[in-house]
C-alpha cells in the first residue's frame, strides 16, 4: 500500500486522511546521507591533499543534490489530503509542500469522479466537485487505490443521497 | 469558506495530456522513461557494435585494408565510450526505472522530473560525442581511458569529448540519486531492506558506487581540460605534474565503474535463476553481503590496471592480494546460484539460458581476471589481447547477456505479450556461439603476444583473428534478431498472465501484464 488511510467516524462526521507512504525517518535519512557523504568527501579530500582539488567541488555539488533529493522526497511524503464529510458539507483540505488548500462543497450536490488515464502508462485522476468547482484528490495514490477511494467516498456520499458520476447511487 | 486559499476551478475536466512526441519528451512516468532508456541503449548498442565490426573487419587479415590507423584508433575509443556509457549503463538504468518501483511497491520513482531530465541529457551527450568524428583531427583516439599526454594530441574534439563525458556523468548521478531516494523512502510498508529483491539491492549498492566515484571522473577530465587550455600542469611533467597520477585517478573511478556495470547483472541473474529452478534463492543474506563486499573491495584494487607503470613492491603486493580477495565474494555468488539450481525443477526458457550462459562465461572472465591480478603474470599479459578477451568476457556474456536475460524475463510484464520462444532460443544460441568464437581466440592471441589497439599485426596471428572477426559478425548480425523479437512482442503475441512464469516471486508479478500505471491489484503484502 502506498498510502495511509485514516477513516474515522465520529458521530455524524466522517474523516478520511490520505498520505503517501514514506519508508525513511529523518534520523535514518541523516545516517544514510552521512555515510555516503563521509565516503565521497573522504575520497575528495585525499585527492585535495595530493593537490588534485577539482574533485572536491564536484563531490560537493553532487552531495548537495543528493541531500536536496532526500529532503524533497521526505517532505513530499508528508503531503496529506483530508476529506471530512459532515451532514451538510464536504470539506477537502490539501496539504502540499508549499501550499495548503481548503475547499467546501454542499454534500447533497457533491460528485466523485474517476477520470481514466489518457495513456496506458499515465495515471487516472480522482475528482471531487460540485456546482462547477472541484479539485483533484489522492494524486499520490496508485490507480487501484484511487478506485477503492472513489468507491469508499461513493458509499459514504450515497448514505446521504447524492449523485456519483452523475447517477443517483442511493443504497 | 476557509481561512486559507479558496480554490475555485482547481481543475477543469479536460486535462491536456501531451500526445505524440511531446508525450515522450515531457513524460515523468517511470515506465515511459524506462522504455526510453532501454530503446536508447539498444540504439547505442548498435552504434557501438557497428564500430566493433569496423574494427573486426580491419583485423580480419593483416595489413591495412579498409581504414587508416587514425580512424581505427578513433573506433576503438568511441566503441568503448559508447558501449559503457551509452549502452550498458543506460540499459541498467532503464531496467531500474521499470522494475524498482514495481518491485518495492512504489507508485513511481521519487523524483519524476529529474528522471525525465536525466534521460534527455543522454541524446545530447552522445550526439556531441559522435559529432567529434567529423571535427578537424577526428574524434578521440587515445582510448577510453583518456591517458595524458596522448589524449591531449586530440584535435578540436577534446573539449567536446570532455563536455560529453560531463553530461553523461550528470545523467548517471541524477539517475543514481533517483534510485537511492526511491529505494530508501518509497518501499511499501513491511518491505525492510533485507526483504528487498536482489535486483533492488544490487542497484542500491551500484548507485552508492556511482555517487562515490563520478566526482572523481568529473575532476579528472576537468583537469585534462585545464591542462590543455588554462595553463595548469596537473598532469604535465614539464610543469611539475605527474601523468601517471592521471592513471591512478582514472582507475580509482574506473574500477568501481567495472562493478557498476556488473552488480545489477548479478541482481538480474539472482531474480531469474530461482524462477526457473523453482526454488528460493540460496543464501539471500550472503548474496547481499557479498555484493556489498565486492563494492567495498572495488575501491582498493584500482592499481591492478597499471602494474607496469612501476610502483613499490609493497604496492604491487597489496593490489595483487586485494584483487585476488574479490574472488571470495564473487565465488560466494557463483556457488549460491549453483546451489539454487541444485535439485531444482529446472526449465530452460530463453531468460534462463541467458542467465546460465552468464554464469558459465562470466566465470571464465572472472578467472582470467584472477590470472591478470598476479603481478609477474600481468607483466606478460598487460596491453595484450588477453586483456581484451578478459574484459569482453566480463562485459558481453556478463553484463550484456544479463541485460538480455532481464529483457526476455520482464518483456511479457512490460508488453502483456509473450515473446516468441523459438526465436528467443535461436537468438540465444547464435549469441552464445558468436561471443565465444569472437573472444575465446583472443586469449590465445594475447598469450602469443599480440598487442591490443593495433590496426595491423604480424602474420602468425592471422588465423585466430579471422576466427574472431567471423564470430563478431555472427554475434553482431544475430542482434538484429533481438530487435525483431522485441518489436514483434510489442506488437502482439500470446497474452501473458500476471505471473507470466510458473510461480515467480516478487511484487512485480502481482500486477497484471502489461503492468498498469504504477498500481497493484491489491495492496502488496510483504511478509
Amino acid at each position: 500500500m502506498t498510502y495511509v488511510l485514516h477513516d474515522k467516524r465520529n458521530l455524524s462526521v466522517h474523516r478520511i486522511e490520505l498520505s503517501p507512504n514514506g519508508s525513511l525517518t529523518w534520523q535514518s535519512a541523516a545516517i544514510f546521507f552521512g555515510s555516503i557523504a563521509a565516503a565521497s568527501l573522504f575520497i575528495a579530500l585525499i585527492f585535495l591533499a595530493q593537490g588534485y582539488w577539482p574533485v572536491l567541488p564536484f563531490a560537493g555539488l553532487e552531495l548537495a543534490l543528493l541531500g536536496w533529493a532526500l529532503w524533497y522526497s521526505m517532505r513530499k511524503s508528508r503531503q496529506r489530503d483530508t476529506i471530512v464529510l459532515e451532514d451538510q458539507r464536504v470539506v477537502v483540505e490539501k496539504h502540499r509542500m508549499h501550499s495548503r488548500q481548503r475547499m467546501e462543497f454542499p454534500r447533497f450536490w457533491t460528485q466523485v469522479r474517476l477520470e481514466p488515464a489518457v495513456h496506458r502508462h499515465h495515471p487516472s485522476r480522482l475528482l471531487i466537485r460540485a456546482h462547477g468547482r472541484g479539485c483533484e484528490i489522492g494524486d499520490f495514490l496508485t490507480d487501484d487505490e484511487r478506485e477503492s477511494l472513489r468507491l469508499r467516498l461513493a458509499e459514504l456520499l450515497a448514505a446521504n443521497p447524492v449523485l456519483v458520476d452523475g447517477k443517483d447511487t442511493t443504497l | 469558506m476557509s481561512d486559507t486559499a479558496t480554490h475555485t476551478a482547481d481543475h477543469d475536466d479536460h486535462h491536456d495530456t501531451p500526445k505524440g512526441i511531446m508525450r515522450w519528451l515531457t513524460t515523468t512516468n517511470h515506465k515511459d522513461i524506462g522504455t526510453l532508456y532501454l530503446l536508447f541503449a539498444l540504439l547505442m548498442f548498435f552504434v557501438g557494435g557497428s564500430m566493433a565490426l569496423i574494427i573486426r573487419l580491419e583485423l580480419f587479415q593483416p595489413g591495412l585494408q579498409y581504414v587508416n590507423p587514425e580512424f581505427f584508433n578513433q573506433m576503438t575509443t568511441m566503441h568503448a565510450l559508447i558501449m559503457i556509457f551509452g549502452a550498458v549503463m543506460p540499459a541498467f538504468v532503464g531496467l531500474a526505472n521499470w522494475m524498482i518501483p514495481l518491485q518495492i511497491g512504489a507508485p513511481d520513482m521519487a523524483l519524476p522530473r529529474m528522471n525525465n531530465f536525466s534521460f534527455w541529457i543522454l541524446p545530447f551527450a552522445f550526439t556531441l560525442l559522435l559529432s567529434t568524428l567529423f571535427m578537424p583531427g577526428g574524434g578521440p583516439a587515445g582510448g577510453w581511458t583518456l591517458y595524458p599526454p596522448l589524449v591531449q594530441q586530440t584535435g578540436d574534439a577534446l573539449p567536446f569529448v570532455i563536455l560529453a563525458i560531463h553530461l553523461m556523468g550528470i545523467s548517471s548521478i541524477m539517475g543514481a540519486i533517483n534510485v537511492i531516494v526511491t529505494i530508501m523512502n518509497m518501499r511499501a510498508p513491511g518491505m525492510t531492506l533485507l526483504k528487498m529483491p536482489l535486483f533492488v539491492w544490487t542497484w542500491l549498492i551500484t548507485a552508492y558506487l556511482l555517487i562515490a566515484v563520478m566526482p572523481v571522473l568529473a575532476g579528472a577530465v576537468t583537469m585534462l581540460l585545464t591542462d590543455q587550455f588554462f595553463g595548469t600542469t596537473f598532469f604535465h611533467a614539464a610543469g611539475g605534474g605527474d601523468p601517471v597520477m592521471f592513471q591512478h585517478i582514472f582507475w580509482f573511478f574506473g574500477h568501481p565503474e567495472v562493478y557498476i556495470m556488473i552488480l545489477p547483472a548479478f541482481g538480474i541473474v539472482s531474480e531469474i535463476i530461482p524462477t526457473f529452478a523453482r526454488k528460493p534463492l540460496f543464501g539471500y543474506d550472503a548474496m547481499v553481503y557479498a555484493t556489498a563486499s565486492i563494492a567495498f573491495l572495488s575501491f582498493i584494487v584500482w592499481a591492478h590496471h597499471m602494474f607496469t607503470v612501476g610502483m613499490p613492491l609493497a604496492g604491487q603486493l597489496f593490489f595483487m592480494f586485494a584483487t585476488m580477495l574479490i574472488a571470495v565474494p564473487t565465488g560466494v555468488k557463483v556457488f549460491n546460484w549453483t546451489a539454487t539450481m541444485w535439485r531444482g525443477a529446472m526449465t530452460f526458457e530463453t531468460p534462463m539460458l541467458f542467465a546460465l550462459a552468464f554464469l558459465f562465461l562470466f566465470t571464465i572472465g572472472g578467472f582470467s581476471g584472477l590470472m591478470l591480478s598476479i603481478v609477474p603474470a600481468d607483466y606478460q599479459y598487460h596491453d595484450s589481447y588477453f586483456v581484451v578477451a578478459h574484459f569482453h568476457y566480463v562485459l558481453v556474456p556478463g553484463s550484456v547477456f544479463a541485460i538480455m536475460a532481464g529483457v526476455y524475463y520482464w518483456l511479457p510484464k512490460w508488453t502483456g505479450h509473450m515473446y516468441d520462444e523459438t526465436l528467443g532460443k535461436i537468438h540465444f544460441w547464435l549469441s552464445v556461439i558468436g561471443v565465444n568464437v569472437t573472444f575465446f581466440p583472443q586469449h590465445f592471441l594475447g598469450l602469443a603476444g599480440m598487442p591490443r589497439r593495433i590496426p595491423d599485426y604480424a602474420t602468425q596471428f592471422t588465423n585466430f583473428n579471422m576466427m574472431s572477426s567471423i564470430g563478431a559478425f555472427i554475434f553482431g548480425l544475430s542482434q538484429l534478431m533481438f530487435v525483431y523479437i522485441i518489436f514483434k512482442t510489442i506488437r502482439g503475441g500470446a497474452k501473458a498472465s500476471a505471473e507470466v512464469w510458473e510461480s515467480p516471486t516478487g511484487l512485480e508479478w502481482t500486477v497484471p501484464s502489461p503492468a498498469p500505471h504504477h498500481t497493484f491489484d491489491e495492496a502488496p503484502q510483504v511478509k
